[in-house]
């Protein structure tokens, strides 16, 4: 029994990552990559962060990183939305604070205060700029 | 991403090369807009070097282009210990001159040379950094330091402020990251360095940075202290680096690699690590990170960096008058007295709504002199303004006295009445002429005299774009204040080294051609430019005024007494001129009293006014053609004494103005330029 059951169950995974995938695919992936940029930037993590960074973005991703080194990061409430779309790019906004915090004195970097630019590049989406 | 300043490449092998490049606004800020040949400008009314009358070996098609005067390169020797002896550095920066060059570089752009700015985390703070000497009372110098007043008093104001380079949490990269400058205060896109020289303008900046953090190389810190030192050098701001105390890296990578920097840019390091070794635990506070200074070494931290800044303050200070200060007599040191002056000048600004005289003095003591300074005097308020002190002198007042162009030595500055500058060039032409530069009629460009001896130049120039212009080279004594764009009159002439020039022959260019245009030495010009006068001597004790239009078709002459004509200035309208005469003794030398001649210049009739005494007489027309200010030199009991007379041309009646303010000095003193202001 246990192993008729085995193709079954893995083509029923197989046919749940695909409408995962196909979900993920047809969701808001833009703004997913801010929100992904920013959660790699507050843990400084370089990889990560250049991952969801362009080319162009790189060095001013790690300038970033490396600004916030000497302090505490987190994210709060951060949720983000694409505002616009159209030829592989986007533009999203986003609520929500980068809260900095050195020898127990927090400050608020507000992510609703900028548009961020988004670009297809190599078939993913990555973090470009703002505005 | 970084910024790799022309500077850092230059220093390697000349930083003459890197002086000329980076402390030259015109090679650094505009070089594409510099019209330097005719040939750039074939449609110019006045970019020429044809039918020029000087020397006949200049061939103008063999000679490189002119460039336009900046400051001139000086090699630099680093003396100091290599960068990896760091530690033995003195706690107090050893200097390399550059400092100066970039002092005067940001001058010229406008900083204030009064204000400095910090650049750290949390040991920048001004609790921490120097902010103690914004506070009188809560510091005490002994008679060894006793000179640091003077430095705190000339940055009061910059000390107990953070501004918006100094945070607790600020790295080197923290700094120059947009994300961190204050939104309330920065514009969009500036970072806080760019932030905070926006809004306090300094002409020198303390960095003191860097906290260490696990995983960031040292060539990441490199990398942003070289972005941040090339922004600051860039904006003529003297970067003082600074080592930190703790060494939490372990090796002391930071420090070396910040002395490393200072060395390769030749930039002042004040080694605060050093400052504090004789301290408890070295000056860190055993109670925290290992990072953290203690609080004893707070004041060391304000004390030092006090010293710094007070070391590279009057080292620039120092050249820059050592450079700038005219010489008038080679090899002698002359102690000037000091000027007396009632009432006591303020350094507040002249109030540009009120009638003012602005002037420049001079003193002479033997054969040297010296300038004394630039004044306004607020005829409304009777009141009396330094605008600069002594070393600075009148060159031309646009027509409404708000931009001044004062020079010091071969310094010219754009200088509004408040003494705030803006360097124009360093190689002002220095010639026996009262002025060198002059504002167009546009009160907006300029026509400059810059070079020396044989290697002259005419400019015009426009400040705003930076953009110079070839009038004429060569033989150039001096030039007529311009009243129109199409012509200029020059004279040409011999300047000795001393500058003493021998100009008899006046030139005019006209849309690119240079001709001889009259035999005069000493001409005066209508402010329209259309007529001109000149005065010659006789054999008896009457002279002559001559008036000739500018197209040297018409002519008249008038006799009127007197063997010397002191002075000669035409109404503000054109239409009269008034005469200065005296008639000078062959046997004794004296003169006697200076005779004032109005003469109508349509009808070469004239009326004389009562003489007045004095030594150097000369005068000056209100804006209204109304009333005259005639000034002169009168020796008194201790010294000299500067009178002014305001005389009214339709009642006649003069009006001193030693009950308002006097002006005075055990050596001889005179009026060297007058502007009288008028709203």
């Amino acid at each position: 029994m246990k192993t008729k059951k085995q193709p079954l169950i893995l083509l029923l995974s197989i046919l749940l990552l695909s409408v995962l995938a196909a979900c993920a695919g047809g969701g808001d992936a833009p703004a997913q990559t801010v929100e992904l940029y920013h959660e790699a930037l507050v843990a400084k993590d370089q990889d990560r962060l250049i991952n969801f960074s362009c080319a162009d973005w790189e060095s001013t991703a790690l300038l970033e990183l490396d600004s916030f080194v000497s302090v505490e990061t987190e994210l709060v409430g951060v949720s983000c939305e694409t505002v616009s779309e159209e030829d592989g790019q986007a533009r999203v906004q986003c609520e929500g604070v980068i809260t900095a915090t050195y020898d127990g004195e927090a400050r608020d970097f507000p992510l609703s205060n900028r548009t961020f630019l988004v670009v297809q590049e190599g078939g993913d989406w990555r973090l470009c700029g703002y505005e | 991403m970084p910024k790799r300043s022309i500077f850092q490449a230059a220093a390697f092998i000349f930083i003459g090369a890197l002086l000329l490049s980076s402390c030259n606004p015109t090679a650094t800020q505009a070089p594409d807009n510099i019209q330097t040949t005719p040939s750039e400008t074939p449609d110019s009314e006045v970019a020429t070097q044809d039918n020029q009358p000087l020397s006949d070996e200049d061939d103008p098609t063999e000679e490189p282009a002119p460039t336009p005067p900046g400051p001139t390169p000086t090699p630099i020797v680093e003396t100091r210990l290599p960068p990896e002896q760091w530690q033995a550095w003195p706690v107090v920066p050893e200097l390399t001159g550059l400092e100066t060059a970039i002092y005067q570089q940001g001058l010229s752009l406008g900083n204030d040379p009064g204000r400095f700015s910090k650049v750290g985390d949390c040991q920048a703070i001004s609790e921490v950094l120097m902010g103690i000497y914004d506070k009188p009372g809560r510091y005490v110098f002994t008679d060894v330091d006793a000179h640091l007043q003077e430095t705190v008093d000339h940055f009061a104001g910059s000390f107990d402020r953070d501004g918006q380079g100094v945070r607790g949490g600020f790295n080197a990269a923290a700094v120059i990251s947009p994300i961190w400058a204050d939104p309330e205060v920065c514009q969009p896109g500036e970072n806080p360095i760019e932030c905070e020289n926006r809004t306090h303008n300094p002409s020198f900046v303390i960095i003191s940075l860097e906290v260490w953090w696990e995983g960031r190389t040292v060539e990441r810190y490199e990398d942003y202290m070289r972005q941040i030192v090339d922004y600051y050098i860039d904006e003529g701001v003297v970067p003082i680096l600074s080592t930190k105390a703790d060494n939490v890296e372990g090796d002391h990578r930071i420090n070396l690699a910040t002395a490393r920097l200072a060395y390769e840019y030749h930039l002042p390091l004040w080694n605060f690590w050093r400052a504090v070794q004789s301290l408890p635990n070295h000056g860190i506070d055993p109670n925290r990170d290992g990072f953290h200074i203690s609080y004893q070494a707070w004041t060391v931290r304000s004390y030092t960096a006090l010293q710094a800044l007070d070391a590279v303050w009057r080292e620039v200070r120092d050249q820059a008058a050592a450079a700038e200060e005219p010489v008038s007599s080679p090899g002698s040191s002359v102690a000037f007295a000091d000027l007396t002056l009632s009432p006591a000048p303020d350094s507040q600004p002249i109030v540009p709504e009120n009638e003012s005289l602005v002037f420049s003095l001079e003193q002479r003591v033997g054969d040297s002199s010296r300038s004394a300074g630039i004044f306004g005097f607020d005829l409304v308020s009777n009141t009396l303004h330094q605008i600069h002190e002594s070393g600075f002198r009148l060159e031309d007042s646009d027509s409404t006295g708000a931009k001044l162009l004062v020079s010091q030595g071969g310094h010219l500055y754009i200088s509004d009445p408040a003494g705030d500058d803006r360097l124009v060039t360093d190689q002002l032409a220095l010639t026996g002429r009262k002025s060198s530069a002059f504002w167009m009629p546009d009160d907006e460009r300029l026509v400059v005299l810059t070079g020396d001896g044989a290697n002259r130049t005419l400019w015009l120039v426009d400040p705003r774009a930076d953009t110079w212009q070839t009038i004429v080279e060569g033989e150039i004594a001096g030039m007529i204040k311009p009243a129109s764009d199409t012509t200029f009159y020059w004279y040409q002439g011999q300047c000795t080294p001393d500058s003493a020039c021998e100009d008899n022959t006046l030139w005019h260019t006209q849309s690119g051609v240079s001709e001889p245009f009259a035999e005069q030495a000493r001409v005066a010009f209508s402010r329209t430019g259309d007529a001109y006068a000149w005065t010659e001597m006789t054999e008896g004790t009457s002279l002559i005024l001559y008036t000739r239009n500018a197209e040297q078709t018409l002519q008249d002459y008038l006799y009127l007494p007197g063997n010397r004509g002191v002075d000669l200035a035409w109404s503000p309208f054109g239409n009269r001129l008034v005469l200065l005469t005296v008639t000078r003794s062959e046997y004794s030398g004296r003169s006697s009293d200076a005779r004032v001649f109005l003469v109508d210049a349509a009808a070469m009739t004239h009326l004389e006014y009562y003489a007045f005494p004095g030594l150097n007489p000369a005068v000056t027309w209100s804006a209204d053609a109304g009333e005259l200010m005639l000034t002169s030199t009168l020796a008194v009991e201790d010294g000299y004494q500067i009178h002014f007379r305001r005389l009214n041309l339709t009642s006649g009646i003069f009006t001193d103005l030693d009950e308002v303010f006097e002006i005075g000095s055990e050596d001889f003193v005179t009026i060297d330029q007058l502007f009288w202001i008028y709203p």
